[in-house]
């Protein structure tokens, strides 16, 4: 125990070590203020979105009880279901501010009406900024992943190699210090520092509110994968007693597992399942549009045919809006298989990024703490889902009060179907694998470790002479 | 002395081993990511010619119809794919690359391919571009950390300058030595990517790409070597050095966009097209007769031809009234994406402002701008998809005043008109025709050139005080 509060205290001697503490608080101020703003950016345009809907459906229900009692005349589009519009919304992930993902770039509202179509939901919501979308916001997330392995390994490289170099080894072993309890005290307080940003982020994350399941699940994989980190530390430190080899080992490490592998799954998932365009995707329901515009008149026919109910319907004034609406519908059928392709490669690029995210410590942490968060692509796909399946459920409602020419009562309004997003589940069970797996990996570095830092005064001053030599030369 | 410098200091980086390592992984990596970025570059461009060539058969090929009709099928412009964007892509990810031209509205560009990406994707794309501004700053700090630190721990730099070696020539001759290093990888990726373009103006924007990623390996060799000089182990200046590549590379970009979209947030999406449908609301609806509006336009119009009933009119009225509500919503647009327009702008600002403690964004801002795919590429492309659809939208509205009388609505145009209307043809502008959006950033790298080397003069001059020569 005096070993660690021996090494606690020098490492508060550390001017340096102070400067990148002060470095490290800044940064995880601003991830946590920054998170806050975005969650609450996030909550506010929901709130205004669902205000927007409430006043609108008020105002709509308000003119049909004016003109039910007569107070004013009837329009064309008042009471109608044509004019009704829905806006499901996918509510703000639970854990957006500590990770966003790609939350801030996705759609996360949907319009609904008779007008739309299952592909055209989502449409004219890009209008994020490409600026902040490009440079990414600096949330915890990222801290976790990106920043505080670097700082780790910058406090941890040389937690042998320095006294190596120094001479102060042999001193170190004349006093009776094992490699192994000395390197775990040092690495140990160091480690701690990355433990107490955790915790910071834990207690915010608390204050605020935040889901304790979800944040639990958050703070776990983020504890893994340090301790993945901290182990790998720890590994080269007691292999590579030179401090400059273990700084190029692991800076070397840094930038593979956290720049290079991530960036190569991303784009190796790409390859391997590449989406057909977009713009392929808008032609095929362009051409479907000019194809089910074509035979319009025979749709309503066919339509009315089988709905005999309705068949006043075609020769109303109001047949171009039924024409329109079954063409909507054809183009729907006739695009339907490229659509569910489009999905499927979407999704199979999505399974297979997220398997090779495996190869990385880094990619597995990261999608685990969207996945914990609810900035996932899981998440994402079942809003779209859902949303497009309320829109058929709205269809299936109304098209029959369009074709029927049925005014809605003012009791109607009150009985809108309304939208609930279901959390898709598996979330827990997802972050619990990828935390045994981190883990996993931390314990056989950590043993490793164990193993390599056993006592080896040959090499150790083989090392030592190794490296005075190597730095006198250099 | 100074030749003496250069070669001992070229000798001895080509024998370390770690230096050469970074070297060769730096342009395995970026030769990669090319060849990786060509194929799919390739296949996007011929997509968008697939789907251009598509669109324009698809509204020849639409029948009779009415002119209004074929108004909301509209029209697509697609963004060309900039040669140079193999290298950079830039904000293409998270812009659209596509506009849908239609009656009513002016749609933002659609289709970012970011959206169907991965989120490791946000961690930096794998691109030329994005491995230079990461990698080549810590290759220059592979490449320089411990020259001076290193030596002045073994004792050799107080031998060296006692030997009268002057402070300034040491700095010069080593910044000499290991410039090649940090600018070979620059130039290299220049050549592939001028060798890939067929732009007239492709050998000037490769120029630009290396000129702003050479002096941005130099200005970090430069940071690396006055750091060493100052340092008093090579341990401390290897950590404090890598401390400063992940502020200036990994955090101040991120914080800088915080910042902006903070100080300048974006509108959420479905609450600008209410506030865009409120504001429209207070013109004419064309599809509406009996709009107030509407009303007050066509007694105007029976006044102009002297008629005193819509049916009197030798025009379709539905056509006027159409037009003007065109003319209407593009005062609104106008107001509402000139707004959009001021706040990217107001951003860009601030993220610039965080040049002061970064070289990254001015030269991350001139990369994108060679490759054209900056914000300003983008905002020439819209705008002409934009004058083109206010083009497009009268000749329909003219057609239909002109021909519809009587039946508006209900008239349909013949086959063969729908070839009269232009398809957009988009000239993308040359490098110099928008380079006067980046001029700032230009003089930003240019000032974090010169005052690296300002700073590590002046600083390495005390080196002989210091280290008792």
């Amino acid at each position: 125990m005096s070993l660690w509060r021996h090494e606690w205290r020098m490492l508060w001697r550390d001017r340096g070590v102070l400067a990148l503490l002060l470095v490290l608080g800044g940064l995880l101020s601003w991830s946590l203020v920054s998170g806050i703003a975005a969650d609450r950016a996030r909550v506010d345009a929901l709130a205004a979105v669902a205000r927007h809907e409430r006043e609108a459906l008020a105002a709509e229900k308000a003119t049909v009880e004016r003109i039910a009692a007569g107070e004013e005349a009837a329009s064309p589009w008042a009471g109608s279901a044509t004019s009704l519009e829905r806006q499901p919304c996918l509510p703000a992930p639970p854990l957006y501010g500590l990770s966003g993902g790609q939350a801030d770039l996705q759609p996360w509202a949907a319009s609904v009406s008779l007008w739309k179509r299952v592909d055209n939901l989502f449409r004219s919501h890009a209008l994020e900024s490409p600026l902040a979308l490009a440079g990414g916001r600096f949330d915890a997330g990222l801290l976790v992943i990106v920043v505080l392995p670097l700082l780790l390994i910058v406090l941890g490289f040389d937690a042998l190699g320095a006294d190596a170099v120094s001479g102060r080894a042999q001193l170190l072993r004349v006093q009776g210090a094992g490699l192994w309890q000395l390197l775990c005290a040092r690495l140990g307080v160091r480690a701690a520092i990355a433990l107490a940003a955790l915790l910071a982020i834990g207690l915010a994350g608390a204050a605020g509110g935040l889901d304790p399941a979800r944040l639990a699940q958050w703070l776990a994989i983020a504890a893994a994968y340090l301790a993945a980190w901290g182990a790998a530390i720890a590994c080269v430190a007691a292999r590579w007693r030179q401090p400059a080899a273990a700084a190029a080992i692991l800076v070397g490490a840094w930038i593979v597992v956290v720049l290079l592998l991530p960036a190569g799954i991303a784009l190796a998932a790409r390859l391997a399942y590449p989406i057909p365009p977009r713009e392929t995707l808008a032609m095929e329901l362009r051409e479907a549009e000019v194809e089910a515009g074509r035979r319009a008149h025979d749709l309503l026919g066919g339509y009315v045919s089988d709905h005999p109910e309705l068949s006043a319907a075609a020769e109303s004034p109001d047949a171009w809006m039924y024409r329109y609406f079954v063409v909507q519908r054809e183009i729907e059928r006739l695009t339907a298989p490229v659509l569910a392709d489009f999905e499927a490669r979407r999704e199979a690029q999505r399974r297979l990024g997220a398997r090779l995210a495996w190869l990385s410590p880094a990619a597995l942490a990261h999608h685990g703490l969207l996945g914990a968060a609810g900035s996932g692509a899981e998440r994402q796909t079942a809003f779209e889902a859902q949303a497009r399946a309320f829109l058929a459920r709205w269809i299936d409602t109304f098209s029959a009060h369009m074709f029927g020419a049925k005014r809605l009562a003012p009791s109607d309004y009150d009985a809108l179907p309304e939208f609930e997003f279901v959390e898709p589940p598996g979330a827990a069970a997802s972050a619990a694998s990828r935390f045994a797996f981190l883990g996993g990996i931390a314990v056989l570095l950590a043993a490793f470790a164990r193993l390599s830092a056993r006592e080896r005064p040959e090499r150790a001053d083989r090392g030592e002479r190794r490296g005075a030599t190597s730095l006198a030369l250099s | 002395m100074l030749r003496a410098i250069v070669v001992h200091v070229w000798r001895e980086t080509l024998r370390d081993r770690r230096a050469l390592s970074a070297l060769v992984l730096l342009a395995a990596l970026i030769a990669v990511a090319v060849a990786m970025g060509m194929p799919d570059r390739s296949r996007a461009a011929a997509a968008r010619a697939d789907a251009a060539r598509a669109d324009r058969e698809a509204w020849l090929a639409q029948g009779e119809k009415n002119p209004h009709s074929a108004a909301h099928f509209g029209q697509y412009a697609f963004k060309p794919e900039r040669p140079l964007a193999v290298l950079d892509p830039g904000l293409d990810p998270f812009l659209g690359t596509s506009i849908w031209m239609e009656a009513h509205y002016q749609n933002p560009a659609s289709f970012r391919p970011a959206e169907d990406r991965d989120s490791l994707d946000r961690f930096g794309p794998m691109s030329a571009a994005w491995l230079l501004a990461a990698t080549l700053p810590l290759l220059a700090i592979v490449l320089a950390y411990d020259r001076l630190a290193g030596a002045r721990e073994r004792g050799a730099l107080r031998l060296v300058l006692a030997q009268g070696v002057a402070p300034s020539r040491l700095l010069f001759g080593t910044a000499l030595a290991l410039t090649p290093f940090v600018t070979v990888p620059v130039l290299a990726t220049a050549a592939l990517g001028f060798a890939w373009s067929p732009e007239p103006d492709g050998a000037e924007r490769a120029a630009v790409f290396a000129l702003t990623w050479c002096a941005y390996g130099l200005v970090w060799l430069l940071i690396a070597l006055t750091a060493s000089a100052r340092g008093a182990s090579a341990r401390g200046t290897l950590s404090f050095l890598l401390a400063v590549w992940l502020l200036a590379v990994v955090v101040v970009p991120r914080v800088a966009a915080d910042v902006a979209e903070r100080r300048y947030p974006s509108p959420p999406a479905p609450l600008f097209w209410e506030d865009v449908s409120a504001a429209m609301t207070a013109g004419i609806d064309g599809h509406d007769p009996q709009d107030s509006r509407a009303k007050e336009l066509e007694a105007k119009v029976l006044a102009q031809h002297g008629v005193e009933r819509v049916e009197d009119l030798p025009i379709s009225f539905a056509g006027v009234s159409l037009q003007a509500g065109e003319e209407f919503g593009n005062g609104v647009f106008d107001h509402f994406h000139g707004a959009e327009a001021a706040r990217l702008e107001h951003q860009a600002w601030v993220q610039r402002a965080f040049a002061l403690v970064s070289p990254l964004p001015a030269a991350r801002e001139l990369s994108r701008s060679a490759a054209g795919t900056d914000l300003a590429h983008h905002q020439h492309f819209a705008a002409a998809a934009e004058a083109h659809r206010r083009d497009l939208e009268r000749q329909l509205n003219g057609e239909m005043t002109a021909k519809a009388k009587g039946k508006d609505f209900d008239w349909l145009a013949a086959p063969s008109f729908w070839a009269s209307v232009p398809e957009l043809r988009y000239e993308p502008p040359s490098w110099r025709d928008l380079a006067s959006a980046v001029r700032a950033d230009a003089l930003v790298l240019a000032a974090w050139l010169a005052g690296a080397a300002v700073l590590a003069w002046m600083l390495v001059r005390r080196l002989g005080c210091e280290d008792g020569a």
